[in-house]
């Protein structure tokens, strides 16, 4: 086999991949929504509605946070962490079932509890009250 | 080539262009300290890790300061922030005594494209393996990184260049990267040594030839699931060079390639893992010829581990005590041009059990048996055999200690 054989073959079978992933993934419905929004006064409010699954999660994005927030629903409970690694500050990524860092492989429970390290900090929870039918998610 | 490169191009664009509504992932990041980002921050940080080693069968002990390494991150601003990891190994560097290296283990600038994508320029670690970007001590169970994660994949494994990071937005926990770097030097190629010598790791490195990486890393469930690729040049001379010497030059001439893949599984304190890669390096015939250093076109290897956190089920739920065993088993001359020579000393296997207690997730002490084995040397390799020499011994055993850090 030549190089540029090698290439598109290696090439084309990452996005054969990478599309069959995504198939899948679209099938299983393997898709957290992003709920982009803006603070007022350190505040962020959400339409309690908008979670229509008794057990859900969103990713509410604000303006000028640097990383996302993760909302969890279940049942009539709501809980919110912010998705930065305690370890070196980098991102974690929501998976459905726990927190990565993929940056040094930091793993965290949904309640933000660290289950490997090399964090050490459980993940930063956001406070929230409800007002009438909106969540008040206290960023400052 | 060109057909190719706009091809590479196009790819490249459609993954970094499907974005709409996926959390972010990626490897470095901003380094605030509260929920406002701040103009300007830096970060300080590390890791380091200290080992004994016990030969049991030649009765002598060795203990070593393993590394120590300091890592720094500037935010210039939210869009732009520098990161790097500096390394000292064996304590102490003294002119003409051998052990001892100062060096950069990463050294680069990030650019966020937005939340889901980064590029990060300078000296890097490319998505290959799980030691290479998660070395931490903290995050292995053995005294010494995995065998075959620094014979067969050369771990840390960094170079120059440019790469990319983000999330696949159709589903929540799948990640790319891609990477364009320079090239391995394949005059240090060796028989036995892989391609480990090969790597320039930021240093006067020849950008005559070039590499391209690329990975997809998949969180699901309790797995986490991993593919990478590696395809790059290696001959780092001009054409007339290289045409003296007989080997191919240009970005990609003198191929080395490489393919692995991980997967790891973790719930209720139990963990297991399995990984495959190998290594083709289809001049290797000419790359004798030139360097006559015995060089395979390939090299495979595996390793498989299981452990289980024996506090899981008690009150101590921030500390943890891993029961664990691995096996590698790797050949690192799985397959011979015609003018090599083959060693079955080069044919290794190792089983590990041993403990691993985490008083706190950035503190480890670590406890392993190992038992090494491999063929018997080929005595056509072996130079001027010293007479006073010991037996070779196949069959080798070790208890190691070790503790490690990292904040």
């Amino acid at each position: 086999m030549n190089r540029r054989k090698f290439i598109e073959q290696t090439c084309l079978a990452c996005m054969a991949t990478t599309a069959g992933i995504s198939l899948f993934g679209i099938g299983a419905c393997n898709t957290t929504q992003v709920l982009k929004t803006s603070s007022t006064n350190g505040n962020v409010l959400i339409d309690k509605a908008s979670f229509l699954a008794e057990k859900e999660a969103k990713l509410i994005r604000v303006a000028d946070l640097e990383h996302d927030i993760l909302v969890l629903k279940e049942g009539d409970s709501f809980s919110a962490i912010y998705l930065q690694c305690t370890h070196q500050n980098n991102p974690v990524n929501y998976t459905g079932s726990g927190i990565v860092c993929n940056a040094h492989g930091s793993q965290f429970g949904l309640n933000g509890e660290v289950k490997t390290g090399p964090a050490s900090i459980p993940l930063k929870k956001i406070p929230i009250s409800h007002q009438n039918n909106q969540l008040s998610l206290t960023i400052k | 080539m060109k057909k190719l490169l706009y091809k590479l191009f196009l790819i490249t664009c459609i993954s970094i262009t499907i974005n709409s509504s996926a959390q972010v992932l990626t490897k470095e990041d901003s380094l605030n300290a509260g929920l406002v980002a701040k103009d300007v921050s830096t970060l300080i940080g590390g890791y380091g890790e200290a080992a004994y080693r016990n030969d049991i069968d030649r009765k002598n002990a060795s203990i070593n300061l393993t590394r120590n390494v300091i890592f720094i991150g500037h935010k210039f601003n939210n869009r732009i922030s520098f990161f790097s990891e500096t390394e000292i190994e064996d304590a102490k560097i003294e002119g003409g005594e051998a052990g001892g290296e100062i060096s950069l283990e990463q050294a680069f600038i990030k650019f966020n494209i937005n939340r889901n994508n980064y590029i990060a320029a300078g000296l890097f670690i490319p998505r290959i393996g799980t030691i290479n970007e998660n070395h931490l001590p903290t995050t292995f169970n053995t005294v010494a990184r995995p065998r075959l994660e620094t014979k067969l994949i050369p771990s840390t494994w960094r170079e120059l260049g440019l790469s990319i990071y983000g999330t696949i937005p159709a589903i929540s926990g799948l990640n790319y990267s891609a990477a364009l770097m320079n090239g391995l030097n394949s005059a240090n190629f060796e028989g036995g040594n892989g391609i480990r010598s090969g790597r320039f790791e930021g240093k006067d490195a020849s950008a005559s030839n070039l590499a391209l990486t690329g990975a997809l890393l998949y969180y699901v469930g309790s797995f986490r699931i991993q593919v990478s690729g590696y395809y790059g040049g290696s001959a780092g001379l001009s054409p007339r060079e290289a045409d003296s010497l007989r080997l191919n030059s240009g970005a990609f001439g003198t191929p080395v390639a490489m393919e692995e893949a991980n997967i790891q599984f973790r719930k209720s304190g139990f963990y297991a893992s399995a990984l495959f890669a190998a290594i083709q390096i289809p001049d290797a015939e000419a790359l004798n010829i030139a360097y006559a250093k015995n060089v395979p076109a390939a090299m495979m290897g595996y390793y498989a581990e299981a452990g289980y956190n024996l506090l899981e089920k008690t009150k101590y739920k921030n500390k943890k005590l891993i029961s664990f065993v691995r096996y590698e088993n790797f050949d690192l001359n799985s397959a011979l041009p015609t003018n090599a020579i083959e060693n079955d000393q080069y044919k290794q296997s190792y089983l590990f059990a041993g403990l691993a207690f985490l008083p706190l997730p950035g503190v480890i002490v670590k406890a392993d048996f190992e038992y090494q084995t491999t063929g018997e040397p080929n005595p056509a390799l072996v130079i001027n055999p010293s007479p006073v020499a010991p037996k070779y011994l196949t069959n080798r055993s070790f208890v190691n200690l070790g503790i490690g850090y990292s904040f």
